[in-house]
């Protein structure tokens, strides 16, 4: 190894270092921040004891012995009440003095897949406990699995093994109006292939997966290239990969890519700010232009010298999306950022004098209304009106949330909007639920505001006690009531599924088999009760168009109804 | 659930994803840019490696260009395992090719070849590389689980500012069934040493089931001591697999304290490091609280260590304090307080002996310490500009702590360092204990051209040149042989066999050439000795060019 290039892995090194640094932050999100200190107990309601109690124990399922030293997480948002308890040698554990309310309970183990009350599988969201006042729950039981690897070789058009290859492990899900393969979990350095080309990527819940096996700028460490990004086992188009399916438990060997060769450039450029001054330390990034029916959320990162240039070797051909932050006030978070983006075709020639403007975002400006006059006794900024992209064309493809200002008279201000996007509205008080969004009088409640040609002012956000709620049981085909499943709702009219619908909701069971959708706009629906959803692909037209003759239909107005439903597939 | 609460947390965890993302993308990466070479010369390399007695390509493997002047150019082999530079500044270079698996053939550790090319010069050059070996097999808790992350390294005794210590060559992190290959290794003889990934073990500290408990570093097959532990010997291009470690567990302590600067103030930035006294640098890993001037490293294993803390100031005053600490027994150790006291800044003057001579530009004087193989100059406060020496010979060193001896770098070829004074001392080849008190009396440095030339020839015992062979110049007084030894002086041969030291001061030598010399133990004394036994004496004068041709042994 040169001395440059292990300077550089140490570089690699310290934005390791750096990556754990912001893994811990994140995690000292509201939801962890109660492991070991705080513990937060919300108000009791009077004429209510706190003296409830949840108990259980978890244990390994393959060998049955107890774990120890497991953390468990009990939430209950709406009493805002977070706990957290660890096993003791024999894997059990208890919550004590709790309020009555719905609790979710989680719990995480070393060397073992995540577990949520209730879920069937790992990666099913928990089945609330809802605890009455001064009841106790002790079957709080957890059977934990151990994860699944997948595990194979890489090698060049000769046969040949190929070191340094990176394994990307992605999941086909639907966002932003498109299916597309999201990567998921790890490092993927940590899984580059070794001297004999041979990878093992361990740690994964059960689940269909899509391996890519990246190199050149889509690595960290940037030290292989000659090849395009190949997915599983030969394909150039993210259309072509083939999932590989991860049962409970169980691994995937023997997996063998053959690489695509590529030719390879190197783009070098400048990130100019709104006045075409040089902005230094601003970050790029390089994906696949959306294209073909999957698109691939393969990101290629940079960042820029101090006057404001950058260069991006080992680029494969193909047509990338070039996106560039300046740098965000105050950290890290890209969606303060301004930002600006480029259409960049390569087909292996180096290109030269690339730049990138990049600018302050427009604003959403206007004001909450209540329909019957009445705001809810909470505070203002527990409403949240964001701007969701549509795509990631006109879209930066990342970045946390922008400055928002939600003032007590009501008024509303969001920062630093960009491209196409739907406004959306969220308030965190029971029963209220979104009605409708103007602009100007115009209702944009589902049509996307273009922010590139400037402000959203005049906005007018409508929330209603009034709304929809649909419950009801869904029974196996024998009769029995099933324990397990999800519901998904959707609009009768194909026209009202165009992403971000908002006629299309899912529900889960609670602990007595009970599922509830609540906040629905009035129209004509259907339902349909399936086993497991994966991810978010219950939101692609294409997934409800199969489950329409199969659903059941019902007719939402304002105020509750019950449909009951029998489980469809195994 | 609501439809809105689930976009919410679709959109929670995509940004969740990003966050992280943004977070690393902040820092500019250490050599990203590189130059294109400008110049009259062309270099073109075919790589290959031997294959049932033939030669086959090597392919796609990373090239990377080392000049003279430290210039730094990379590119890869193609299909045919051939790459070149066309526009390539005559000189010296570098050369070094890597793809696990391969290595280049020579007889060192290190893998790359000295190339020269002259002014315009089209050269062509072989470059030969050897299949690597592997060690291979599985890491296991007492209990007989898999012990995942830990990293395992192929190691030999090195020599470091102190003296010999274990020396990682490669290494490699053990997966979720334990096991690990540590691969592109050249044939020798190794250690295998296991221990927990440092980083991962202090970010999980805080969550491990006991926390008081951890893996120590366990040698193959299952000792924590290195003189216990077994050699591993491989052949080239050899596989060993089997090669099984048991963890042995140590009880840990949990070490604590604050840092307070020379006023007795609470520092507003501060850096604290622990470090094992001639371990391995960097095993020990612990948090500094944001906002405050407390530090917390929570498993720390039972040994001597080293309490290094470094204080800047507002206005770029820097202190420092280091203090030996005993973790004798397992726990929470008292509480330590640490008070950094100021170091001396000394400027100084690099001058030449001879009034007609002028300096040469862009040398840089640094202070080797000998002491506390304190790993990161930067955690001393130490500038860029630190030690630049400026056309008037000028130079300014700052964050002095610990006994220092003062040498010069980037000295042109032909120029020696001809001694060293302070306050009219001779502190040539002498260490200067800095601290706090110690005055900032000025350096002279004088530089000399009156000095010797070796070049000649490394062969094999048939005559046919040796690549890339060790060649050690070091003086016949043993008591002149130590690190940072102005009377040593070493290269490696050029791909042709040649190699050249210049700026020999002049004096009585012995002239040495050995495979498998690890990086540094030219300076040790140990090492010299025995290959004193096989050396050439040599006696040189200013201004002598000595041809000696120098035969590796087997």
């Amino acid at each position: 190894m040169t001395r440059d290039r292990r300077a550089r892995r140490h570089g690699h090194e310290f934005l390791k270092t750096l990556a754990v640094a912001g893994i811990l932050l994140l995690c000292v999100g509201p939801s962890w921040s109660a492991l070991g200190a705080r513990q937060r107990s919300g108000q009791v309601p009077a004429g209510q004891s706190a003296a409830g109690r949840i108990a259980g124990r978890v244990t390994g399922v393959a060998d049955g012995r107890p774990i120890a030293g497991a953390v468990l997480r009990l939430l209950a948002p709406a009493i805002r009440v977070q706990k957290s308890a660890r096993t003791d040698a024999d894997g059990r554990f208890e919550f004590t003095e709790l309020p009555a309310g719905s609790y979710q309970l989680s719990v995480q183990a070393e060397a073992y897949l995540p577990g949520a009350f209730g879920a069937s599988s790992p990666g099913e969201p928990a089945k609330p406990i809802v605890l009455g006042d001064g009841a106790a729950f002790t079957e709080a039981d957890f059977g934990l699995w151990h994860p699944s690897a997948v595990e194979g070789t890489v090698t060049d058009e000769f046969g040949d093994p190929v070191p340094g290859i990176e394994i990307l492990i992605s999941r086909l899900d639907f966002a932003a109006g498109k299916r597309r393969l999201f990567p998921v979990g790890g490092r993927s350095a940590d899984h580059a292939t070794d001297d004999q080309g041979h990878f093992r990527v361990p740690g994964l819940p059960p689940g269909e997966y899509y391996l890519t096996a990246v190199s050149g700028v889509f690595t960290e460490r940037n030290e292989t290239a000659g090849f395009a990004p190949t997915y599983y086992p030969s394909a150039i188009e993210a259309a072509d990969a083939q999932p590989v399916r991860l049962a409970l438990g169980q691994d995937a060997t023997g997996l063998a890519f053959r690489l695509q060769p590529s030719t390879m450039a190197s783009i070098r450029g400048r990130v100019l700010d709104a006045a075409g001054q040089p902005v230094g330390l601003a970050t790029l990034m390089l994906f696949p232009a959306d294209r073909g029916t999957v698109a691939s959320l393969m990101l290629a990162r940079g960042v820029t010298q101090a006057d404001g240039s950058f260069e991006l070797r080992n680029v494969p051909a193909g047509a990338f999306a070039l996106q560039a932050f300046g740098r965000p006030e105050g950290g890290g978070n890209l969606g303060k950022s301004p930002f600006g983006a480029a259409s960049i075709d390569v087909n292996g020639r180096d290109l030269r004098g690339v730049e990138v403007a990049v600018r302050p975002g427009a604003v959403i400006r206007g004001r909450i209304v209540f329909e019957d006059g009445t705001p809810p006794s909470i505070d203002p900024t527990r409403v949240q009106v964001s701007g969701l992209p549509v795509e990631f064309e006109s879209n930066p493809i990342g970045g946390g949330p922008p400055n928002r200002t939600m003032n007590p008279d009501w008024t509303f201000e969001v920062e630093n909007q960009f491209g196409l996007r739907v406004i959306r509205a969220n308030i965190a008080a029971p029963g209220w639920s979104l009605k409708r969004i103007t602009r100007d009088g115009t209702d944009i409640t589902d049509a996307p505001t273009d922010f590139r040609s400037g402000d959203a002012t005049g906005v007018e956000v409508v929330f209603t006690k009034a709304a929809s709620s649909l419950s009801g049981r869904v029974q196996r085909d024998d009769g029995s009531p099933a324990e397990n499943y999800t519901v998904v709702v959707f609009a009768a009219d194909p026209r009202r599924w165009t992403f971000p619908s908002r006629y299309v909701a899912i529900g889960r069971p609670n602990q007595e088999g009970t599922y509830e959708v609540a906040g629905l706009p009035p129209a004509n629906y259907l339902a349909i009760a399936v086993p497991r959803v994966e991810g978010t692909t219950w939101q692609d037209p294409a997934v409800l168009d199969q489950w329409r003759p199969l659903a059941s239909g019902v007719t939402l107005g304002a105020g509750p109804a019950t449909l009951d439903l029998r489980l469809v597939g195994r | 659930m609501t439809l809105h609460a689930h976009l919410g947390n679709a959109v929670r965890a995509a940004v969740a994803a990003m966050t992280v993302v943004s977070l690393t993308a902040q820092v500019p990466r250490p050599g990203e840019a590189t130059v294109e070479p400008t110049g009259t010369a062309r270099l073109a390399c075919r790589v290959s490696v031997s294959q049932d007695d033939h030669q086959v390509p090597v392919r796609r493997a990373a090239v990377t260009l080392r000049t003279s002047t430290g210039g730094l150019f990379e590119t890869f082999t193609d299909t045919n395992g051939q790459f070149e530079f066309p526009n390539l500044p005559a000189g010296d270079h570098t050369v070094s090719v890597e793809k696990a698996g391969f290595i280049v053939a020579g007889p060192d550790f290190e893998r790359s070849v000295g190339i020269r090319v002259g002014e315009g010069e089209q050269r062509t050059v072989e470059i030969r590389m050897v299949r690597a070996a592997a060690l291979e097999g599985r890491v296991s808790t007492p209990a007989g689980e898999p012990a995942r992350g830990v990293v395992v390294s192929a190691t030999l005794i090195g020599y470091g500012p102190t003296g010999p210590r274990p020396e990682a060559i490669r290494s490699a992190t053990t997966d979720d069934l334990g096991r690990y290959r540590i691969h592109t290794l050249p044939a020798g003889e190794f250690f295998l040493a296991a221990a927990p990934d440092a980083l991962e073990a202090a970010a999980n500290s805080g969550r491990a089931a006991d926390p008081m408990t951890g893996f120590a570093r366990t040698y193959f097959p299952g000792t924590t001591f290195v003189d216990q532990a077994r050699r591993v010997s491989i052949g080239r291009g050899e596989s060993q697999t089997g090669l099984d470690i048991v963890m042995a567990t140590v009880p840990l302590a949990s070490m604590n304290g604050r840092v307070l600067d020379a006023a007795g103030a609470p520092p507003e930035r501060f850096a604290v490091r622990v470090q094992p006294v001639g371990g391995v640098s960097g095993d020990v890993r612990g948090f500094s609280a944001v906002g405050s001037n407390t530090f917390t490293y929570p498993g720390v294993p039972p040994g001597a260590y080293w309490l290094l803390a470094s204080v800047v100031g507002a206005d770029g005053r820097f202190e420092f304090a280091a203090q030996p600490f005993d973790v004798a027994a397992p726990g929470r150790q008292p509480e330590v307080v640490v008070t950094t006291a100021p170091v001396p800044a000394i400027a100084g003057v690099v001058v030449t002996d001879d009034p007609g001579a002028q300096l040469p530009r862009g040398l840089r004087v640094v202070a080797v310490e000998t002491l506390y193989e304190l790993p990161f100059r930067a955690d001393l406060g130490e500038r860029p500009d630190e030690g630049t020496v400026g056309r008037d010979g000028v130079f300014r060193l700052g964050g002095l702590f610990g006994p220092r001896l003062f040498r010069v770098e980037r000295l042109p070829p032909g120029w020696a360092l001809a001694s060293v004074e302070r306050d009219g001392a001779d502190i040539s080849d002498r260490a200067v204990a800095f601290g706090p008190g110690e005055p900032a009396t000025p350096v002279r440095l004088v530089l000399t051209r009156r000095t010797a030339t070796l070049a000649g020839l490394v062969t094999d015992a048939a005559g046919t040149p040796i690549a890339s062979a060790r060649v050690v110049v070091f003086p016949e007084d043993a008591a002149r042989r130590h690190q940072a030894s102005r009377f040593i002086a070493t290269t490696r041969s050029l791909v042709t066999g040649e190699y050249v030291i210049e700026g020999v001061l002049p004096g009585r030598y012995l002239v040495a050439t050995a495979r498998g010399l690890a990086t540094g133990a030219w300076e040790d004394p140990a090492t010299l000795t025995r290959l004193a036994t096989s050396a050439v004496p040599v006696v040189v004068a200013a201004g002598d060019r000595l041809a000696l041709s120098l035969t590796v042994k087997p």
